[in-house]
């Protein structure tokens, strides 16, 4: 592969914005009290695929059970209501259903997805799930033994090392510092009960939101809608606290006997709800979130040679912003090149971007919007990050242009007061050998 | 194996074949032709977005590397990047990205890939994009040292940091005694670094050629349309001599090779054994849908029997599995693995593996549990409908390897029609352990 990620803007040719960028949309639907439904319908494939994402993150583990939220999601398919682990995976898989779990830190995101033939069985199966699990001791043994050694797997691996440290590093006593993953004592010490109490105060229907694309109807999905969340709890789980300083300024270290460290590096940054998300959004395309056109690749990768794969990202949890990258090299280069990394956004910082970046940005992000439209898959789940992140329903209609909107001065602005490096929290996993730049 | 030519150029034009069922009239429709210089294309129909994705596949990859030189295929995949005279320097991506399109590439032991996701008005632009790197690259200016860097960034990323990958290399070195298939298709870190820009060169003109690619168009196009286009814009691209790909020996194992790797960044032991077997491509017919059947029932899922066994049952591993890769020119492969809980010795992990795959060689698997596999099986093939990036890929990858375009329509009744009895007959015929590696990995100093 030549990138892990996709590639980016600049120079010459056609300036005109491809056409057909805005021809979809979805609807919002009030089914059940509390949930958000967004509905996106398409008769083309027989299949139907689903996003539910639920207020369930890692950061509602109570102390001392850290992993408490990852555990409960990763039993969700462990057996249900009459089915126990191994019924209800035979179920699913005698229907070819697909239903998958992840949990980050501010949710629990449920994804299923069904042949039109066997969606009914498929949501009565997720009903189940959510509303009836079992929780059987054989199960928990299982599960808690494959977590841990998630966790040891992980101590592997530098760029697992790296995000989790980061996390501690970066949000200090806030309940978004650890991880998502949870930790030895916190895994080990999860009951039954503890998994129980989790479910029934964190599946519920209060902050639901559920996208839907592909082969059905309104009316036979408001049913399903029904028959599969109407009996959760209607009660919404307390908001998250803000956290009260985000950020280490400086570098910390964490040895490990690896070719190739890999470093976090980030500020704070700007809540999705922030007027000046979408220039931030922006301008971290320019600086490094668009691949091959990214000003860090262009002077880290393809000036220097340093590394295989550097990008940045501005991602919005509930409660806290970040800027944040990642990037590795090898052992006596690391110095070396968060010094570059810091160069380059020292600059961008200060100048903010060129008249003709911030162009070679909009047609980018506003021409590229509907690759993610093209399956019912990525519709889905497209819905189900916006839902997430707050926005209304009309912003799937509107988000090209409101991207269109922004100003050379308001990405200017924003790089100089979210941008400059000066107070970066930067971690590095592995043991790095050249001198400090 | 299926043969053909890669020299060959094909001499009639637009050989049209509509290969949908009427039955799939309202999903993808898939539509194939050749242009006269010998580029074969395929045509997925996919209205649902107004967007295309664009693939072309080259027949060339690892295998072909020259001796002393493995990873230039890959090295040379990343200077595709570097220019033409007409689209000087790295503006390749960045032009398709100012059109709202992305861009990457891939490459393997036996094709590489080249792919573009942009609106549908914008597909004659990355067509000639395409047309243009096939002829015209100029790598006279580009920085080779730099790119030889990144590569071997790119392999500290994927196999250097990680024990589990190093493993699997190692593997892959024993498992093939002369065929190429034993070389990392990112190339030993000593042999990239000898790659340089005459190589480089000769690679292109070797194997860079409108005779040695497919193009694969999926999404919301007609078969009309592109093949006007496809005729603008890589008609004009000449047909060149290749330089043919060896025919690589496979001798016969006489013996099961054993690797035992115990290093210092291992946390967590591994048992894995990979069997050399038959692909889709040199498989006698069902053979291949055989071994995915049995791959799929054996290890494919939390039903299937290596996870029921040591992880629920007997509670020896936290997690097993198994996986047929057959998409191969040459020879498959049939991968069984298992991570043991803590505490459990891996040669129990062997005993037990070994166990089951002798019970499947004896006699047909359970009913449901064969029947079970195939659905899943199956639906895998119309959830890949859902995807245009998906669908050009299976067409791609199918016709890289020797298939036909019809082969990947039969394969879902394939499937179907794979019997418990030829199940057994895979797992005695194929899994046996002379042609095979069984390798650990476990912490040690």
């Amino acid at each position: 592969m030549r990138a892990r990620f996709y590639i980016a803007c600049a120079a010459a040719l056609l300036a005109l914005a491809p056409a057909g960028a805005s021809a979809f949309g979805a609807k919002a639907l009030k089914i059940v009290k509390g949930a958000d439904v967004w509905f996106a319908e398409d008769h083309t494939l027989p299949m139907v695929a689903m996003v539910a994402a639920f207020p369930a993150g890692s950061a509602y583990d109570p102390k001392g059970k850290d992993g408490l939220a990852e555990f409960a999601g990763s039993l969700l398919d462990e057996g249900a209501g009459r089915l126990n682990s191994k019924a209800f995976h035979d179920a699913l898989a005698d229907k070819a259903i697909q239903l998958s779990v992840e949990t980050d830190r501010d949710w629990m995101v449920v994804s299923l997805v069904t042949l039109t033939t066997n969606a009914k069985d498929a949501f009565k199966l997720l009903e189940a799930a959510l509303a009836h699990p079992r929780f059987d001791a054989d199960a928990i043994a299982r599960v808690r033994a494959q977590l841990l050694q998630n966790l040891k797997q992980q101590d592997e691996d530098p760029s697992e090392v790296a995000a989790r440290d980061f996390y501690q590093v970066f949000f200090g006593p806030h309940p978004y510092a650890h991880p998502s993953e949870g930790d030895g004592p916190g895994l080990t010490s999860i009951a039954r009960g503890d998994l129980q109490r989790f479910a029934a105060g964190h599946w519920v229907r209060g902050g639901l939101k559920i996208a839907v694309a592909g082969d059905v109807d309104t009316a036979a999905l408001t049913a399903l809608i029904k028959s599969t969340f109407g009996s959760l709890s209607g009660a919404t789980p307390p908001p998250l606290p803000r956290p009260t300083r985000l950020g280490a300024p400086g570098m910390h270290a964490f040895p490990m006997p690896v070719p190739q460290p890999n470093a976090v590096f980030a500020l704070p940054g700007l809540l999705r709800s922030d007027p000046d998300y979408l220039a931030a959004y922006v301008a971290n395309y320019i600086l490094g979130g668009g691949g091959f056109s990214s000003r860090l690749t262009n002077e880290v990768r393809e000036k220097r040679g340093l590394t295989y794969d550097i990008s940045t990202d501005v991602p919005a949890l509930r409660k806290a912003g970040l800027i944040e990258g990642t990037v590795a090299t090898r052992a006596d280069a690391m110095n070396q090149t968060l010094a570059a990394v810091r160069d380059t956004m020292t600059k961008f910082s200060a100048e903010g971007p060129t008249v003709q970046e911030l162009a070679d940005a909009k047609t980018y992000l506003t021409g590229s919007y509907p690759l993610a439209f093209s399956s019912n898959t990525g519709i889905a789940g497209q819905l189900s990050a916006f839902q997430r992140a707050g926005m209304p329903v009309d912003y799937v209609a509107n988000r090209n242009s409101l991207i269109n909107a922004i100003t050379l001065d308001d990405v200017k602005r924003v790089a100089k007061k979210y941008f400059d490096p000066i107070r970066m929290t930067i971690v590095v996993a592995g043991t790095m050998t050249d001198k400090k730049h | 194996m299926i043969g053909f030519s890669r020299a060959a150029i094909a001499a009639t034009v637009a050989a049209l074949a509509f290969l949908a069922s009427p039955a799939a009239a309202s999903g993808p429709q898939v539509f194939q032709f050749a242009l006269q210089n010998g580029m074969q294309v395929v045509v997925i129909t996919d209205r649902r977005a107004p967007v295309v994705t664009q693939m072309i596949w080259f027949r060339v990859g690892g295998v072909d590397d020259p001796p002393g030189l493995s990873g230039l295929a890959h090295f040379f995949e990343h200077m595709m990047f570097r220019g033409t005279k007409v689209t000087p320097g790295d503006q390749y991506s960045r032009i398709i990205a100012r059109n709202g399109g992305q861009d990457n590439a891939f490459t393997t032991h036996d094709y590489t890939a080249f792919y573009e996701q942009i609106a549908k008005d914008r597909l004659t632009t990355v067509m000639a994009l395409e047309a243009d790197r096939m002829a015209n690259l100029d790598l006279s200016d580009s920085n080779v040292a730099t790119e030889r860097n990144v590569v071997l960034e790119e392999r500290r990323m994927r196999i250097d940091n990680d024990p589990q990958a190093l493993l699997v290399e190692q593997i892959d070195a024993a498992l093939n005694l002369s065929h190429p298939y034993g070389r990392p298709v990112i190339g030993w870190p000593e042999e990239i670094r000898h790659i340089g820009r005459t190589e480089a060169q000769d690679f292109y003109k070797h194997h860079y050629a409108p005779n040695n690619a497919i193009l694969v168009v999926a999404g919301d196009v007609t078969v009309d349309e592109v093949r006007a286009d496809a005729q603008a814009a890589f008609g004009k691209v000449p047909a060149r001599e290749l330089v043919a790909r060896a025919a690589n020996a496979e001798p016969p194992r006489m013996s099961e090779t054993r690797l035992a790797v115990a290093r210092k960044d291992v946390e967590v032991p591994l048992f894995m054994r990979v069997y050399r077997v038959p692909s889709y491509a040199e498989g006698a017919p069902g053979q291949a849908e055989a071994l995915e059947t049995l791959a799929q029932t054996m290890g494919g899922d939390y039903t299937a029997t290596l996870y029921r066994t040591l992880v629920v049952e007997r509670r020896l591993a936290t997690s097993a599995g198994a996986s047929y890769d057959g998409y191969a020119r040459d020879a498959g492969e049939f991968t069984v693995y298992a991570y043991p809980r803590p505490g459990v010795p891996l040669s129990v992990l062997e005993q037990a593996i070994d166990k089951i795959i002798a019970d499947y060689a004896k006699a047909a698997p359970d009913a449901r549990a064969l029947a079970r596999a195939k659905t899943q099986l199956v639906a895998s093939a119309t959830y890949r409908r859902d995807s245009q990036y998906a669908m050009a890929s299976a067409y791609g990858q199918a016709l890289a390897i020797g298939l036909t375009a019809f082969d990947v329509r039969a394969w879902p009744d394939r499937i179907q029609a794979v019997t418990g009895d030829a199940v057994a007959k895979a797992a005695k015929v194929s899994l046996i352990k002379r042609e095979a590696v069984s390798a650990t990995l476990a912490p040690g100093p």
